[in-house]
């Protein structure tokens, strides 16, 4: 009895209705775990075995003369790694996630246009929480946050990074 | 299945037979997912043939040919790897990552807002803007976008997107302008009004008449009525003044212009009448129509 109700469970989780359904929805589940409308982080899990290089406030300044308002961070992965930015904007914002490796800061900081597009430019409306995440190998980088609209605006980071 | 030439010890075996197929994929496709050889026991398990035809066993069954389905198992072996990095420690990252700080670089934010959006992060900020009702703002966008060197399939959204904020930023302009009133002075002028049926003239001043078609006839005719009306004044004066000429001391000479000017006048009231009276035949059945008024009489 036991044998053949176990077989039966073996047959439907092997079963072609089963894996064509589950397939979707597990693959869809992953992508929009990291998505949502929330205003805190808890709303983003953090990745298993991840480890976390900051976490807290960041008022973004405000546009003025000198263009842009900017608030960033260098970091450095030690090895190939998953990094993630995730992010919470609780009210309406027009930032920009960038995300540099140290050549690429230096080539700006010069006054020099890219050679290459840099590693994340993601758009970030507000109000929402949401992440982004890249593979970085083992070097400097350089996470900021572009501020375009003429007040300041503050976000909530959290930068995790996982080595795999 | 037609033939079962061998057989291992496995939990497997206990399976119902048509699903031998799926079984030996699983066999295949879960080694090779974790990366791992395998190795196939077929001599070593008891083979056991009983189907008709074949040669007994101990050994792979002999068949007269044909498909032939079989069960095996294989055995993983696991491989091992280099060990994988979990982190290192002490966290070298910690050591040298900065605050997330404001920065004031003004190379750096110029360099950084210049690459920080491509031509189509540019047509979705373009986007965002338009549904805020920002054509102006949507079309620094895409004109930005466009000098950004965009693919062919980026160019087509972002100028077909152009399009439409002009459109919307030349209707908000439009919107934008308020008519105000003229500071233009108006005077009202009396007029004489001749040749008109009375039935005409009641719907050309009927202000409960305001559709589009008798509006465009009065625009035709009020000027007409007002050329015959001066010519008509004009004529009357000159003849008065004719008669005040005769009473006086006036030579023959002078009353000759005069006789030219009345004649002249009365030519063009006389023009000025027939005009009328045939833009008021060519208009009677407009003028005249049925049309549903406004106080719905």
């Amino acid at each position: 009895m036991n044998g053949k109700s176990s077989g039966d469970v073996f047959g439907f989780v092997c079963s072609r209705r089963a894996l064509l359904w589950g397939t979707p929805l597990a693959f869809g589940g992953i992508l929009l775990s990291g998505v949502c409308r929330a205003e805190s982080l808890d709303a983003i899990p953090l990745t298993p075995g991840a480890k976390v290089l900051r976490k807290g406030y960041v008022s973004v300044p405000a546009r003025s003369s000198n263009g842009p308002g900017l608030a960033g961070m260098d970091i450095y992965s030690p090895a190939r790694a998953w990094l993630d930015v995730d992010f919470a904007v609780t009210e309406k914002a027009d930032l920009t996630l960038m995300i540099l490796t140290q050549r690429q800061k230096d080539q700006l900081s010069r006054g020099v246009r890219l050679s290459e597009d840099p590693l994340a430019r993601v758009d970030i409306e507000g109000p929402e929480t949401a992440n982004h995440s890249i593979i970085v190998r083992q070097d400097n980088y350089f996470v900021g946050f572009l501020n375009d609209s003429w007040r300041p605006v503050g976000a909530i980071v959290r930068m995790s990074i996982r080595a795999f | 299945m037609r033939l079962k030439t061998a057989f291992c010890k496995s939990a497997f075996a206990t399976h119902r037979i048509n699903r031998v197929r799926f079984e030996v994929a699983l066999f295949v496709i879960v080694p090779l997912s974790f990366g791992a050889s395998t190795a196939i026991c077929q001599s070593r398990a008891p083979a056991w043939c009983n189907v008709p035809g074949t040669s007994g066993y101990a050994g792979a069954c002999q068949s007269s040919g044909g498909t032939r389905t079989i069960v095996i198992e294989r055995e993983v072996i696991y491989k091992l790897g280099p060990p994988i990095t979990v982190w290192k420690l002490p966290s070298v990252e910690g050591a040298t990552s900065s605050d997330m700080a404001p920065i004031s670089n003004r190379n750096l934010q110029i360099g950084a807002g210049n690459e920080s959006a491509g031509p189509y992060g540019l047509y979705h900020k373009a986007r965002r803007a338009l549904r805020d009702g920002d054509s102006e703002k949507a079309l620094i966008y895409l004109n930005a976008a466009l000098q950004r060197a965009p693919s062919a399939r980026e160019a087509d959204d972002i100028l077909a997107l152009k399009r439409e904020a002009q459109r919307k930023f030349d209707e908000s302009q439009a919107a934008k302008f308020r008519f105000q009133k003229s500071d233009r002075q108006t005077e009202l002028v009396e007029i004489d009004v001749d040749g008109v049926p009375d039935n005409v003239l009641a719907e050309l001043s009927n202000p409960k008449r305001m559709d589009k078609d008798i509006e465009a006839v009065r625009r035709e005719l009020f000027p007409l009525f007002v050329a015959q009306s001066d010519a008509r004044k004009k004529a009357k004066e000159l003849e008065k003044m004719s008669k005040l000429n005769g009473q006086g001391t006036g030579g023959s000479q002078e009353q000759n212009a005069v006789a030219a000017e009345i004649k002249k006048a009365e030519v063009a009231l006389d023009a000025a009448e027939k005009i009328v009276r045939a833009k008021v035949e060519e208009k009677k059945e407009v003028i005249l129509k049925l049309v549903p008024r406004r106080d719905g009489q």
